[in-house]
């Protein structure tokens, strides 16, 4: 930039080149001019010149200063002023070298960056969270286990109307009285135990209905058995349980025996639906599982739309992975499921994660810190006055900022980006779309630095 | 005065078409504006001298928002009035 002083003489040739007048007639108007503006100026206070600024008079209000070599106070009085604003077609020109400088929020920016660490830790917070749920829930279901086994038992405790001591211990003899007594309370009972899964999985609909038909092919069953017993209860009720206990024993060995039959039926029907059960609860819960690595997947990957931000995936597939292989431990039947399910639901993410965390980031990186090899051009643009690397930016890649990357496509052409001589023949590179991504900070970003790096070099 | 008003009061002082007086002052501003985006500053003798300044980046803070906003640097235009021209100015009764 120099910094000559142009006088009125030099400035006359310039506008009598321009306008096709001569010399004489430049300068009779710039004369003339000057003296107009000046008269109109004091008389109406404000000239406005159409293309080049406004001139106005303002008035300064007095105001008191102070001397500064000798401290004293004094007033300056109040006066006018000549302001003068130029037009914004003029400011444009000056401030070329400039004109592709945005304000750059810094605040803004610091939590950007931040931004991407913390938007990305709720997420792991969140997983992780999901991941201590399951946990939890898995060991709630194993705590649950011994509990229900033991269930039945109370149940049947509380309902018989007379209760006997050595219930708690034997299973096997335990439903025998029941049903000496009341055939009816086992049917009860069974009803409670095929009920209790209705209550642990209240998601499960289907539940309460896959037993029940089983409760009715079992019923008939049982309801043959107290024909048999319809010829014992005329033994006192004291020796009953004795009776019933050889019996049992007989019966126990040859195993067509009615009586031990049904005490294995109860038993199966007790462990059925239990098994039955936790395997809808393992179902469940795998699907649980995958929905939330889908939302999770989905929550991660939707601000990103592509890998760039992705350096941090190995830490989260790892994440999934021990949270899987937690789960697979805890639930096998479940891991099948999950195997399953998952692919279906997000295919990309499954893909990743299965054959290899460590390769997904390197891409990404690549996008930002290889150095850019311009081969593919879009179509090239020849300079005029008033073309400017932002604007061919903003035309071709959706936002001024990208400029950085047509000038280092045509390092070899642009002396200073500031200045754009017409006539030049510029490229327009290709660029990988992750590059210029309106959706993502580290673009700006990038494109900022490359930007403050062009613009104090020169 | 507007542009018009200007254009018409020098075409009558200069005894020039409109459309003459309109092309000059065109010229005048684009040859102003080519020298001042040079970074040269224009004289204008009896009126005052064009400059062309630079602005430096600034960190400026929204006081409702507390965020702080790098304003980059930019170049202005600015007029310094001649001392004639000054002293005409001051001393006009524009005020009051």
């Amino acid at each position: 930039m120099s910094n000559e002083k142009i006088s009125s003489l030099e400035l006359i040739s310039a506008i009598s080149e321009q306008s096709g007048t001569t010399k004489k007639v430049a300068t009779a108007f710039m004369r003339q001019l000057s003296e107009t503006v000046e008269e109109a100026l004091l008389r109406d206070g404000i000239v406005k010149i159409k293309g080049f600024g406004t001139y106005k008079i303002t008035w300064n209000e007095s105001r008191s200063s102070i001397n500064v070599n000798t401290g004293e106070r004094y007033e300056i009085a109040g006066h006018n002023k000549i302001s003068f604003t130029p037009d914004d077609e003029v400011s444009d020109i000056v401030n070329r070298p400039y004109a592709h400088l945005e304000p750059m929020d810094l605040d803004g920016n610091f939590p950007e960056k931040a931004a991407e660490l913390p938007e990305e830790d709720p997420h792991m917070k969140r997983f992780s969270e999901q991941a201590s749920e399951i946990v939890n829930l898995i060991a709630d279901m194993q705590a649950f286990k011994p509990k229900k086994k033991a269930k039945p038992e109370p149940v049947q405790e509380t309902q018989p109307i007379e209760p006997e001591p050595e219930i708690k211990i034997t299973p096997a003899i335990e439903p025998e009285p029941v049903k000496e007594e009341e055939p009816l309370p086992a049917a009860a009972t069974e009803a409670d135990v095929v009920s209790e899964p209705v209550a642990t999985t209240p998601e499960k609909i289907e539940e309460p209905l896959q037993p029940t038909p089983e409760e009715r092919t079992s019923e008939p069953i049982i309801q043959e058995t107290p024909k048999q017993k319809e010829s014992e209860p005329t033994i006192p009720s004291a020796t009953v349980t004795e009776v019933i206990a050889k019996e049992a024993e007989n019966h126990r060995e040859p195993e067509a025996s009615p009586i031990a039959a049904e005490a294995q039926l109860i038993e199966q029907m007790a462990s059925q639906p239990e098994k039955r059960s936790y395997k809808w609860l393992y179902i469940s819960l795998a699907i649980i599982i995958s929905l939330s690595g889908a939302a999770f997947a989905f929550y991660y990957y939707y601000p990103v739309l592509f890998p760039p931000q992705t350096i941090e995936k190995p830490v989260v597939v790892k994440d999934v992975v021990k949270t899987q292989s937690t789960v697979q431990i805890q639930a096998p039947a479940k891991s099948q499921t999950d195997s399953v399910e998952k692919p279906k639901a997000k295919p990309e993410h499954g893909s990743v994660k299965e054959k290899a965390p460590a390769p997904a980031p390197a891409p990404p990186k690549d996008v930002f810190e290889t150095p850019r090899v311009y081969k593919e051009f879009i179509t090239t643009e020849t300079t005029t006055e008033g073309t400017w690397l932002t604007m061919l930016s903003l035309k071709y890649y959706g936002h001024k900022l990208f400029w950085v990357y047509i000038y280092e496509a045509n390092k070899d052409k642009i002396h200073n980006p500031g200045v754009l001589p017409p006539g030049t023949k510029l490229k327009i590179p290709k660029l990988d779309p992750r590059l210029i991504d309106k959706h993502n900070g580290r673009c700006f970003r990038q494109a900022s630095e490359l930007q403050t790096l062009y613009t104090t070099k020169q | 005065m507007n542009n018009k008003e200007l254009i018409t009061e020098l075409a009558r002082s200069l005894d020039l078409p409109k459309e003459k007086i309109s092309a000059l002052l065109d010229a005048t501003a684009k040859a102003m504006a080519e020298e001042l985006s040079k970074g040269n500053s224009v004289n204008m003798q009896g009126f005052g001298v064009f400059e062309s300044r630079r602005k430096d980046e600034r960190v400026s803070v929204n006081p409702r928002t507390k965020i702080r906003t790098l304003i980059p640097p930019k170049q202005v235009v600015v007029f310094k009035p001649s001392n004639s021209l000054k002293d005409k100015v001051k001393q006009s009764n524009l005020h009051e």
